[in-house]
């Protein structure tokens, strides 16, 4: 299974929980906003990915299937 | 039945925990909210804490209603779920079910969040603000224990906590509008005031038992005045009663006596219409209330009041009137 | 009814010389009836034909417009239900073009949609034109009312205002403003071609390039290809400004741009021009003049044909003024949603600002570039990667200018001569 990581722009808000809980893929930059580092997000990192996605206070995370 | 039972230390236990719990629980939300962070305590950490917290609330909370429920002296049977409609201080005891459903409805918007989209869930969450002060009204309002110094340190610590909490949050959030801010913040400080104001005139006075609405035959055990009673109704009184029987509009049958050879004292039977031998006793002492009690209504009437037993025998004085003579005697409960 | 006998229309396709709003009738005599397609087999033959004519949007991204069609033809199968949006809010405000063709040739554009909703099967179609151009939304008005009384048969129509803003004419911007939210972009997916308008499948195409459909429709896809090149078949409009003039030209693609400005402006080449509209390119004079007009060779250059914009740069103006005023404009022109490309832009801005009226160390010229690289792609549109794209290529084209700048401040042209890159100052509403 493919799965990619996105955020949202518009949901976003820069709360940055994501950054704290996957700092493998994401970074936040000057203003608090994540960089998603690009790629499918490999097997053993993919329960970090779900944290940062569950975690997200404003739901602005997804992991999408690229099968 | 005076006794207190266990669920009703159960009761009380479980619901200062859940008001402690529930300081906490948005003391923490709010500092989720001003998005502070140290090397220690990353924000997922505190969002994370917030929420546990928030559910052990619900837990110390669904322990606190059913031993109340449950507990036999109040009574309160499932109705008192229904906002005011318990009989055991309806208006307080109504603030706390709307606080817990205002917590209930923040639980299960929160499990269906991604269902129904993160405005909706926002919207409810912010009432969740009102549940607070709800739940100390409550506690204040229906709680037996305002008396009591480590309970007002308890009410007294969670209010400042929130109150802090509060400020933070204005601070942060109306950092470019000093005049409103200084409005948000005077009004916070105006509510605690009022709380404080209003607790030294209500819960903390003699008589707030009965004013809020604790049902008559409870009032003895836990809203007169200690000591009274056993005074005049001490064990090993026997005395001559002499009175009258009538009948009120609702078919109540009310019987007045007076204590022959203490005549300060007036006993007052209440029985209800039905003849069920369930009655009330009241007796006053210079026109001063010592006793309400429920009474048993069989060959002669019992009533408990304090520690004292008591027991009134009575007989029509002749066949004709409602005149009525008895006797009075008084044991150790 | 009498046969129209009609000829092949040769340049100019669109902007044939009137300057009254073409009438229904005229309309006919001109190009005929609008073919209509009966069966599903001819819906289809129609979207390969348009396939095959090689034509690509006009309104600034360049699809192929038979693609576009087959795949919302192929949703609008699934969804039992589509819709066709006629996009006219032409928020570039440099660009004329738009508003031109729809206020002189309605009819044309108007058969441009019907023929699309025809094609992919939509029910519906929604005429979105800018709440400020009175002259082409009273076109389209009267141009409804007339098919209505002529009789068409014709899916139900519907206009829609756009606000006066740079991202209205966004496809999901255009959907939302539809839908009854703001004309702001949204997050995709989804698409507007899988859900758009209603939620039914939405196919948003740019008026130039339905009225070049309507053509096609009518004449076919080799004559179409009988001008331009192979692979930039056709032509297309262009809004040429020098000086104080605008004009709105229709070109055969494959041009070459110094062709297009050759005679507007005698004896004085520009500086440099730029190309495709405010999210283009700057490019320098004389190596632009040499430059064709069409995808491919644009491409190379870093360029391309954007929404047609052609805006002539005189030598004694400063291209780092004019690049920080556009920027400026484009960073006020965020819709507001985005972090990267609220905070991105206006950080750029002004710092470019400094660097073309005031002062900067080579630093700040550094830390333009690394802004640009961390908004790219970031935001929900293409506002922010259009953004940069224009300010990269202006700091590239005038590189001496920016080597002056920083040395002895901003030159006499940034700080005395006018702005030439037009830039509108109304009231900000989103609906």
């Amino acid at each position: 299974m493919k799965v990619v990581l996105r955020v949202n722009p518009i949901k976003c808000k820069a709360e940055g929980l994501c950054a704290e809980l996957f700092p493998e893929r994401i970074q936040l930059d000057e203003w608090g906003y994540p960089i998603i580092e690009q790629g499918d997000i490999p097997d053993d990192q993919l329960e970090h990915a779900q944290r940062a996605v569950a975690e997200c206070p404003r739901l602005a995370l997804i992991l999408q299937d690229q099968t | 039945m005076s006794q207190p039972s266990p669920l009703w230390y159960a009761t009380r236990g479980a619901g200062i925990a859940t008001l402690m719990l529930l300081t906490a629980a948005v003391v923490l939300g709010i500092v989720t909210s001003v998005r502070w962070k140290s090397e220690d305590w990353p924000r997922f950490l505190v969002a994370a804490l917030h929420r546990n917290i928030s559910l052990f609330v619900i837990v110390f909370g669904v322990v606190h209603v059913i031993t109340a429920i449950a507990d036999p002296i109040t009574s309160l049977g499932l109705k008192a779920l229904v906002p005011f409609a318990s009989d055991y201080r309806p208006l307080w005891l109504g603030i706390g079910v709307i606080s817990a459903d205002l917590l209930l409805a923040i639980v299960a918007t929160s499990l269906l969040r991604d269902r129904l989209g993160y405005v909706a869930w926002r919207v409810v969450h912010w009432l969740t603000y009102a549940s607070w002060p709800l739940a100390m009204l409550h506690s204040l309002g229906t709680g037996t224990d305002p008396h009591s110094g480590w309970f007002m340190l308890v009410a007294a610590g969670c209010t400042v906590s929130i109150l802090a909490a509060l400020f933070w949050r204005i601070n942060q959030g109306l950092g470019e509008h000093p005049n409103l801010r200084l409005l948000a913040q005077g009004a916070c400080a105006a509510g605690a005031l009022v709380l404080v104001v209003w607790t030294a005139g209500g819960p903390l006075q003699a008589g707030w038992a009965r004013a809020a609405g604790t049902p008559s035959y409870l009032l003895a055990s836990n809203g007169a005045t200690p000591g009274s009673a056993s005074a005049v109704l001490a064990p090993g009184v026997v005395d001559q009663l002499q009175g009258s029987l009538s009948q009120a509009r609702d078919g109540t049958l009310q019987v007045s006596l007076s204590d022959m050879q203490n005549p300060a004292l007036q006993i007052t039977l209440n029985v209800a219409g039905q003849g069920a031998g369930q009655a009330s006793l009241t007796a006053t002492q210079n026109g001063t209330p010592i006793c309400q009690a429920p009474a048993r209504v069989a060959v002669a009437v019992t009533a408990q009041c304090g520690q004292t037993q008591v027991t009134i025998t009575l007989q029509r004085a002749d066949g004709r009137s409602n005149a009525i003579v008895g006797e009075l005697t008084t044991e150790a409960a | 009814m009498a046969v129209v006998q009609v000829e092949a229309p040769t340049l100019p396709r669109l902007v044939i010389g009137t300057d009254a709003s073409e009438s229904l009738a005229s309309h006919r005599a001109r190009v005929g009836d609008l073919p209509q397609l009966r069966s599903e087999m001819e819906r289809w033959e129609m979207i390969s034909v348009l396939e095959r004519s090689g034509l690509r949007g006009r309104g600034g991204a360049g699809f192929p417009v038979g693609t576009k069609w087959r795949s919302v033809a192929v949703q609008v199968q699934a969804a039992r239900y589509g819709v066709v949006l006629l996009n006219a809010a032409e928020g570039e405000p440099a660009s004329a073009k738009d508003r031109v063709l729809v206020a002189l040739r309605p009819h044309l554009v108007l058969d441009g949609a019907m023929l699309g909703a025809q094609a992919v099967g939509a029910g519906e179609v929604i005429v979105y034109v800018g709440r400020e151009m009175t002259e082409a939304r009273q076109a389209l008005e009267r141009a409804l009312r007339e098919r209505r009384s002529a009789g068409l048969k014709e899916p139900r129509t519907r206009v829609v205002e756009a606000p006066d803003r740079y991202v209205a004419g966004e496809e999901s911007a255009a959907v939302h403003r539809v839908n009854g939210g703001d004309a702001k972009p949204t997050f995709a997916p989804p698409r507007p071609f899988q859900r758009g308008v209603h939620g039914a499948p939405t196919l948003v195409q740019n008026v130039e390039s339905l009225a070049h459909a309507a053509l096609v429709g009518r004449f076919g896809d080799a004559w179409f290809r009988s001008i331009g090149t192979p692979t930039s078949p056709g032509s297309c409009l262009l809004t040429v400004r020098t000086g104080d003039q605008v004009r709105v030209r229709e070109v055969e693609l494959g041009t070459r741009i110094g062709q297009i400005l050759a005679g507007l402006d005698p004896g004085k080449p520009p500086r440099a021009i730029l190309l495709g509209g405010y999210f283009g390119a700057w490019l320098p004079w004389p190596r632009a003049a040499d430059l064709s007009l069409e995808y491919e060779s644009l491409r190379a250059a870093g360029a391309a044909l954007g929404c047609g914009l052609v805006l002539s740069l005189p030598q004694d103006r400063c291209g780092l003024a004019e690049g920080a005023r556009v920027l400026s404009y484009l960073a006020d022109e965020t819709a507001g949603q985005c972090g990267p490309c609220v905070h991105g832009l206006r950080a750029m801005a002004d710092t470019f600002w400094r660097l073309a009226f005031a002062r900067v160390r080579a630093s700040d010229v550094a830390q333009i570039e690394r802004w640009a690289q961390q908004v790219a792609g970031r935001g929900a549109c293409r506002h922010p990667d259009g953004a940069v794209g224009m300010l990269r290529s202006c700091l590239a084209t005038f590189a001496d200018e920016v080597q002056e700048h920083l040395h002895h401040g901003p030159c006499s042209a940034a700080l005395h001569a006018p702005a030439v890159a037009p830039i509108p100052d109304g009231e900000i509403r989103w609906r």
